[in-house]
């Protein structure tokens, strides 16, 4: 499965990936059931489609350690929906799996502010478990 | 970025009021959802709509739906695993009710009181269901050939068996996130 995902990521990101930009983001996401944090790598075309892989985790209390708890990897898909020279709008769509075997899907929309050119802010909101969830991230676009 | 503020929801939030009209087998509200541990953990609670007795007690002991998924990738008359009740014998049972590779099959878990909040679990493992009520009744079920990474979509409250709900029935569950 993880050899079949990995493939499907690279075939994805190949088509997409001429004269596109890379987007590397730290996300914090509160769900119904606590906050999850992680990172998302993504290639954005021109017109701010874009095609990522994302990892995200509750920081479990472990006795000395915080550990990774209630996983959730995957890919997504982002779809421009307004866009102007510092603020953008996004449909997204998450599929993944949560806890390794548990198929996920979570539609959301997102709001982006550039800060600078290359650095920027966003926040998004979005169904996890049933529930509205909403996250906040620091991107950079690294070309 | 921390989201400091960000705790998980206070539980007496997170309980879905369902009520399944007279006449209808579904519970609203219709909500999807797809199961996101090998733990399904829920309270739930009965009134006194818990209480019927059908003309033809043929049907009594048809068995409604309380909660549970159905398993990877399968519809759930396939491989799925579900709480069930009935109003039978006077008292309101419960039974664990999966489908294995197609195959009915049901368990008496036990007993449990109008207006008593119980913990339900449906524990699933490589080749077996465990369903538990509360601390001390456990039921094992066998789990069928199924796949293990995929789509386990959730199985709401609903009514039946053959015959509809006689009047309107009202159940509280709050799944343990």
């Amino acid at each position: 499965m993880k050899a079949h995902f990995l493939l499907l990521s690279f075939l994805l990101f190949g088509l997409i990936a001429k004269g596109q930009g890379v987007v590397v983001q730290g996300q914090s996401e509160c769900t119904v059931a606590g906050s999850q944090h992680g990172a998302t790598i993504q290639f954005e075309s021109r017109t701010l489609w874009g095609l990522g892989i994302f990892y995200q985790a509750e920081l479990g209390n472990g006795h000395e350690t915080y550990i990774p708890k209630d996983t959730f990897l995957g890919m997504l898909v982002q779809a421009p929906l307004a866009t102007a020279k510092r603020i953008s709008f996004f449909a997204m769509l998450r599929a993944g799996f949560v806890n390794e075997n548990f198929v996920v899907l979570v539609p959301g929309l997102e709001t982006r502010v550039h800060i600078s050119p290359r650095f920027g802010t966003a926040f998004g909101m979005s169904m996890r478990m049933g529930y509205a969830a909403v996250s906040g991230k620091l991107f950079v676009k690294v070309f | 970025m921390i989201l400091p503020g960000c705790e998980p929801a206070p539980e007496d939030l997170l309980v879905n009021h369902f009520v399944i009209e007279e006449g209808e087998h579904y519970a609203s509200p219709r909500l999807a959802e797809t199961l996101q541990s090998s733990r399904l953990i829920f309270e739930a609670t009965f009134d006194a709509t818990s209480w019927y007795v059908f003309e033809d007690r043929g049907f009594q002991d048809s068995k409604n739906k309380l909660l549970g998924f159905s398993d990877c990738n399968s519809t759930h008359h396939e491989n799925s695993a579900r709480f069930a009740w009935q109003w039978y014998n006077n008292r309101l049972e419960i039974y664990a009710y999966c489908y294995v590779n197609g195959e009915r099959l049901e368990k008496f878990v036990g007993t449990v009181e109008q207006y008593e909040t119980n913990r339900y679990e449906i524990e699933v493992r490589r080749d077996q269901y465990v369903f538990r009520l509360g601390k001390e009744r456990q039921v094992v079920m066998p789990r069928g050939n199924t796949c293990d990474k995929g789509l386990y979509y959730m199985l709401w409250p609903y009514f039946g068996g053959t015959l509809p709900a006689p009047h309107d029935v009202h159940i509280a569950i709050s799944i343990k996130r």
